[in-house]
C-alpha cells in the first residue's frame, strides 16, 4: 500500500487550502445563507405558532409547496447515488474527484427533504406518532423505513471513503483548531492504513455502492407512491414509480453540476475538476434529459388521448389552462434548455453544463410542483376548480430550505476535503501504472520490429 | 350488526341547506369568516354541492347535499399512517383527534372532499359562542387535525344510554343524525342496511337510487335516489 | 385474512424499526470490521504519519 509521503503533494495543498484559510468571501457567503435561514425558521416558527393556515394551502389542495419540496430533495438525494455508486461499481476513472460532492449533496439533500414532512405537518408535535402508533398499510409507513434506510445507507458511503482522508488530516493538520483535530482523530477511529485495512475499506465500499442502488430506487418509488395509491386523476398512474425515479437522478445530475461547479471556482479544484467530468456528465444529463422527455410523453400522451372526464380535466389544466405557462417552462427547462447546450461539445464546459443545469433544477422543481397540485385542484368529484397560490410563508421556509441546503453544504466541505484525496491518489498510481505499461510495451516493440 | 346507511331523495330535496346548519350547530364546526372562505377553507361537514349533471341532455346542474359517504372501504382509512382514522363495526368512519398528526393523506385520499382541516385554532362569532353543543364528544377540535361527518355518533351514543336507562332493547330507529331530524322536505332516510325490513335499505334498492362515484368501489353507504 | 398485520397501530412501527435497526447493526459491524484490522508488525509499512516534517 502507498503510504502517506511526509512532502504533501499538489493535490493535498491545493484541496486541504480551504480547509487552513478562511477568505473574506466565505464569511459573506455564510452570513448571507444564515441569514435566508433565519428568515425561513422566523417564517416556520410563526406558522408553529398559528397554524398551517399561515399557507396558500385549501381545501381541496391540501398539499402545495412542501410536499413539492419534499419530492423535490428527496430526489436531489439521488445525485450521489447514481454518480458515485453506479460510477464506482463500473470502474469509471473519471469519477474520483467527484464522488465525494455527489455523495454529501446525497446526505444533505435526505436531510432538508426530511424536514419537509415535519414542517407540513398539522401537528408537528406529533412527530413522534408515527413511530409508535405506525399502522403498515399507509405508504407513509413504506417511506419512513426506506428513507431511514436510505439516510444510513448514504451516511456511511460518505463516510467510508472519508476514513483515510480524515487519518490524513489528524496527522497533517495538527495545527487546526483543538476542536476539528479532536474531530479527524475521533472519526478517522485509528485508521492506520495499512494494505489488509484498506483492502477491507475496498470491500465495504463495494458493498455498499451496489447496496445504495437499489435502497435509492426504493426510496423515490415510494416517495412516488403516496401520490399513486391514492385514486387522484393523474397520480393513480403505474408510470409514478418510475417517473419519479427517472426525475430524480435528473434533477441530482443537475444539482451535482451546481455544486461541483461553485465549489470548484471557490475552492480551486480546476485541476483535478476539468474537461473529462464536465464532457462525460454533461452526456449523461442529456441522457437523463431525454429518458425523462420520454416519460413524460408516455405520461401525458396516455392521459390525454383517453376521454376519462377526471384525468383529462387535470390534463388540461396543465397543458392549456392555469398551469400551461408552468408546464411548457417545464417542457422548455427539462428538455429544450439541455438539449441546445449539451448537444454540442462546447457546450459541455463548466459556464454551458451550469447554466444547463440550473435549467433542469428549476425545471424539475416545476415538475414536482405540477405533479402535487394541479391534481388536487380538479378533485374526482368535480364541483368547482380550485385555486392554489403559495403564501409568503411558504415562499420563505423554501429559500431558507435551499439555504440550509447549500449552508450545510458549504460548512461539510470547510472542515472535510471537496475531492477524495487518497481515491485520486490511487487513480493517479493506475495512470502511472499504464503509462509505465506503455513504455515498456512500447521498448519491447521496437527491437522485435528490426530483427 | 348494524350497517348505518342515509338516503337522500333528490326529487324532495330543495336546497335549502338547513341540513348544513343543523350539522354545524350539532357538531360544533368553526365558522372560518369570508376571507377564510373565500380560500375555500369552510367547515362544512354537510356540505350542498352544484354537481354538473352528465345524465341531463341540457347539462344542467344538480345540488347535492353531501355528508360523508361512510365507505365500506374507505380510502382514507388505508392511507391514515397512524389510525387516526378507522372505520367501526357498524359501518361509520370516524377520526381520534388525539392521534391526527395533521398530515392530510387521508383529505387528499378521500375521493368525495368530505374531510376537513383545522388551518387555525377554531373561532366562533360572540353569539354563536354562546350555543355551542354542551356535548364533549363534539368539543371543538383543536388547530390542525382532520375533522369530518361522523354520522353523529354522539346521537348514537345518547339513544344507545336512554334505551338502557329505559330498560330497553336499542333500536335502529331509536337515533337519526341532526340532518335527517332537521331536513325540511323530509327528503333524507337514516337507519340500518343491513335490516331488509328497515326504510333506508329497501330505498336503496330502490331503481332510482344511485351512489356518488360508484366506479370507485368504496363503496358508500350515502344513497342518493335520482330526481325527476 | 392478515389485514390485521398492515392494519394494527405499532406494527408499522415495529417494522420501521426492525428494519432500521438490523440495517445500523450491520453497517456498525461493517465499520467495526474495518476498524479492528491488526497493524502490520513492520513498522516500514505502516502509514502513520507522525514523522511529519513541518
Amino acid at each position: 500500500m502507498t503510504s502517506i509521503p511526509s512532502r504533501e503533494s499538489e493535490l493535498e495543498r491545493i484541496v486541504l487550502a480551504p480547509l487552513r484559510r478562511t477568505s473574506k468571501q466565505f464569511y459573506v457567503v455564510l452570513a448571507g445563507l444564515s441569514l435566508v435561514v433565519l428568515l425561513g425558521a422566523a417564517a416556520l416558527a410563526n406558522q408553529w405558532r398559528l397554524g398551517l393556515g399561515v399557507t396558500g394551502l385549501n381545501r381541496p389542495v391540501y398539499w402545495g409547496v412542501y410536499i413539492t419540496n419534499f419530492v423535490f430533495f428527496i430526489g436531489i438525494s439521488h445525485a450521489g447515488t447514481l454518480i458515485s455508486a453506479i460510477l464506482r461499481v463500473t470502474q469509471a476513472e473519471w469519477r474520483r474527484p467527484i464522488t465525494r460532492i455527489a455523495e454529501a449533496i446525497t446526505f444533505f439533500a435526505l436531510i432538508i427533504g426530511m424536514l419537509q414532512v415535519w414542517i407540513d405537518m398539522g401537528r408537528p408535535e406529533r412527530i413522534i406518532f408515527p413511530f409508535i402508533f405506525g399502522r403498515f398499510q399507509s405508504p407513509f409507513l413504506w417511506d419512513f423505513t426506506c428513507v431511514g434506510v436510505y439516510f444510513m445507507s448514504s451516511m456511511l458511503y460518505l463516510y467510508l471513503p472519508l476514513v483515510p482522508d480524515l487519518a490524513r488530516l489528524r496527522d497533517r493538520m495538527t495545527d487546526a483548531p483543538r476542536w476539528r483535530h479532536w474531530l479527524y482523530t475521533v472519526m478517522s477511529f485509528g485508521w492506520h492504513g495499512n494494505a489488509e485495512q484498506h483492502r477491507r475499506l475496498e470491500i465495504a465500499i463495494g458493498i455498499m455502492a451496489i447496496v445504495i442502488i437499489p435502497v435509492a430506487v426504493s426510496v423515490h418509488t415510494v416517495v412516488s407512491w403516496i401520490f399513486g395509491m391514492t385514486m387522484q386523476p393523474m397520480w393513480h398512474s403505474t408510470i409514478l414509480g418510475p417517473y419519479f425515479v427517472v426525475g430524480a437522478i435528473f434533477s441530482g445530475i443537475a444539482m451535482l453540476f451546481l455544486f461541483m461547479t461553485l465549489l470548484r471556482r471557490a475552492w480551486h479544484l480546476e485541476l483535478w475538476i476539468g474537461e473529462k467530468q464536465y464532457n462525460y456528465l454533461g452526456i449523461l444529463l442529456l441522457v437523463m434529459s431525454a429518458f425523462w422527455g420520454y416519460f413524460t410523453l408516455a405520461e401525458f400522451l396516455t392521459t390525454g388521448y383517453s376521454t376519462i372526464t377526471n384525468e383529462t380535466a387535470v390534463f388540461h389544466a396543465k397543458l392549456l389552462g392555469e398551469y400551461a405557462p408552468a408546464f411548457w417552462a417545464m417542457v422548455t427547462a427539462n428538455l429544450v434548455i439541455p438539449f441546445a447546450v449539451l448537444m454540442r461539445r462546447q457546450g459541455r464546459k463548466p459556464l454551458g453544463t451550469f447554466i444547463a443545469a440550473l435549467s433542469v433544477i428549476i425545471g424539475m422543481w416545476i415538475e414536482r410542483f405540477l405533479i402535487v397540485a394541479p391534481s388536487l385542484t380538479r378533485p374526482s368529484l368535480g364541483f368547482m376548480p380550485a385555486v392554489y397560490t403559495p403564501s409568503l410563508t411558504e415562499v420563505a421556509i423554501t429559500a431558507g430550505s435551499f439555504a440550509l441546503f447549500a449552508l450545510l453544504f458549504l460548512l461539510f466541505f470547510k472542515v472535510f476535503p471537496a475531492i477524495s484525496v487518497w481515491e485520486v491518489e490511487e487513480g493517479q498510481a493506475v495512470e502511472a501504472v499504464r503509462q509505465k505499461a506503455r513504455e515498456l510495451a512500447h521498448e519491447g516493440a521496437q527491437p522485435a520490429l528490426r530483427s | 350488526m348494524t350497517r348505518w346507511g342515509m338516503v337522500i331523495d333528490l326529487d324532495k330535496c330543495v336546497a335549502c341547506q338547513s341540513c348544513t346548519a343543523a350539522c354545524r350547530m350539532e357538531n360544533n364546526t368553526p365558522v372560518a369568516g369570508k376571507n377564510q372562505a373565500d380560500m375555500g377553507r369552510t367547515i362544512l361537514w354537510n356540505e350542498v354541492l352544484p354537481l354538473a349533471n352528465s345524465e341531463s341532455p341540457d347539462a344542467s346542474e344538480m345540488l347535492i347535499p353531501r355528508p360523508c359517504m361512510h365507505c365500506d372501504d374507505p380510502p382514507c382509512v388505508k392511507v391514515c399512517p397512524v389510525q387516526a382514522t378507522y372505520r367501526t363495526d357498524e359501518g361509520v368512519v370516524l377520526i381520534n383527534y388525539d392521534r391526527c398528526i395533521g398530515c392530510r393523506f387521508c383529505t387528499v385520499a378521500c375521493p368525495f372532499q368530505v374531510r376537513y382541516f383545522n388551518w387555525f385554532e377554531p373561532e366562533w362569532p360572540e353569539a354563536l359562542k354562546a350555543h355551542l353543543n354542551p356535548d364533549p364528544e363534539v368539543a371543538p377540535r383543536p388547530r390542525g387535525v382532520v375533522e369530518k361527518c361522523t354520522f353523529c355518533v354522539q346521537r348514537l351514543r345518547k339513544a344507545r344510554e336512554t334505551a338502557q336507562a329505559e330498560g330497553r332493547p336499542f333500536s335502529a330507529t331509536d337515533y337519526v343524525p341532526a340532518c335527517v331530524e332537521t331536513c325540511t322536505a323530509h327528503a333524507r332516510y337514516f337507519g340500518d342496511l343491513d335490516d331488509p325490513n328497515s326504510l333506508v335499505s329497501q330505498l336503496a334498492a330502490s331503481p332510482r337510487a344511485f351512489r356518488l362515484q360508484e366506479e370507485m368501489g368504496t363503496k358508500p353507504k350515502v344513497y342518493y335516489l335520482k330526481q325527476g | 385474512m392478515a389485514y390485521w398485520f398492515i392494519n394494527t397501530p405499532g406494527i408499522g412501527s415495529i417494522i420501521v424499526f426492525a428494519v432500521g435497526i438490523s440495517v445500523f447493526i450491520a453497517y456498525l459491524r461493517m465499520l467495526r470490521w474495518i476498524q479492528t484490522t491488526p497493524p502490520d508488525p513492520d513498522p516500514k509499512n505502516e502509514t502513520s504519519t507522525s514523522d511529519v516534517d513541518k
